[in-house]
């Protein structure tokens, strides 16, 4: 059963620090900066479940994510509209993600960026205008 | 539980000196202030934090700026739009940067943008 649309209220997530957010709120860049102070910089290894995941942010999408009922966000007709290549071999100023599990969630103003053969795996999941 | 971190209101300028500025702090009073995009603004002396991808309309000028560490390719800091909009990054418009500093910042735009980034900016690929 598809947790999606989300209509719960709004639901800060507490800890940032967690590996598994269930029916929480989440700012990426926010997540990712807790995560920096580590010297880390890398959102790995997490469990998204029924969140909502906010932007602005661009998400580098590394290896190991998997995405289950997921709402990518509005790509006003076009999924190509959610989606940045990087233009060289790192993309700088983004959030990396590796290895995380993402269920039932939403994405609100956030653009996806990674290997192309991710973001051609993603661009296959959604509307493209020829 | 994660720690609060209270950061100094930066304000609505239109005017920002010598300041230290976390880029989604930027947004998020912008947006608290009903703008949906940071326009008409003048930093000087600024350092901008990321992580934030930042996209510059209209006419943004940057005068003697650090566009941040680009481990030798200036490419490293940019991305191209897949489509005709861009979701997730924070636009600029027509504001003006002196002597400001970047770090963790990324940048898309226009091709033409991106390409005067690439060619004109120190660390571009010879």
């Amino acid at each position: 059963m598809s947790r999606l649309p989300i209509t719960r209220p709004v639901r800060v997530a507490s800890d940032l620090t967690a590996t598994l957010f269930e029916d929480v709120d989440l700012n990426l860049f926010t997540l990712h900066v807790t995560l920096h102070e580590g010297n880390i910089g890398l959102v790995q290894g997490r469990t998204f479940r029924g969140c909502r995941l906010l932007g602005p942010a661009i998400l580098l999408l590394s290896a190991g994510n998997r995405f289950d009922d997921c709402n990518f966000g509005d790509p006003d007709g076009d999924m190509r509209n959610l989606i940045l290549r990087p233009s060289g071999p790192r993309a700088l100023g983004t959030i990396p993600m590796r290895d995380c599990l993402f269920e039932g969630c939403e994405f609100h103003n956030i653009g996806f960026t990674g290997p192309n053969e991710l973001l051609d795996q993603l661009l296959a999941v959604g509307p493209a205008k020829s | 539980m994660t720690d609060t971190i209270t950061l100094p209101v930066l304000g609505a300028g239109p005017d920002y000196t010598g300041l230290k500025i976390w880029i989604p702090q930027l947004i998020l009073e912008a947006v608290q202030r009903g703008e949906g995009v940071i326009e008409g603004k003048t930093f000087t002396d600024c350092q901008f934090d990321g992580p934030a991808v930042i996209i510059p309309l209209g006419q943004c000028h940057f005068d003697t700026c650090d566009f941040g560490l680009s481990r030798g390719d200036m490419r490293n800091l940019l991305l191209s739009p897949m489509g005709a909009n861009v979701n997730g990054a924070i636009a600029f418009k027509d504001c003006t940067f002196v002597r400001c500093s970047f770090l963790s910042v990324g940048y898309t735009g226009s091709p033409e943008f991106l390409h005067e980034m690439t060619a004109n900016v120190a660390g571009a690929p010879q």
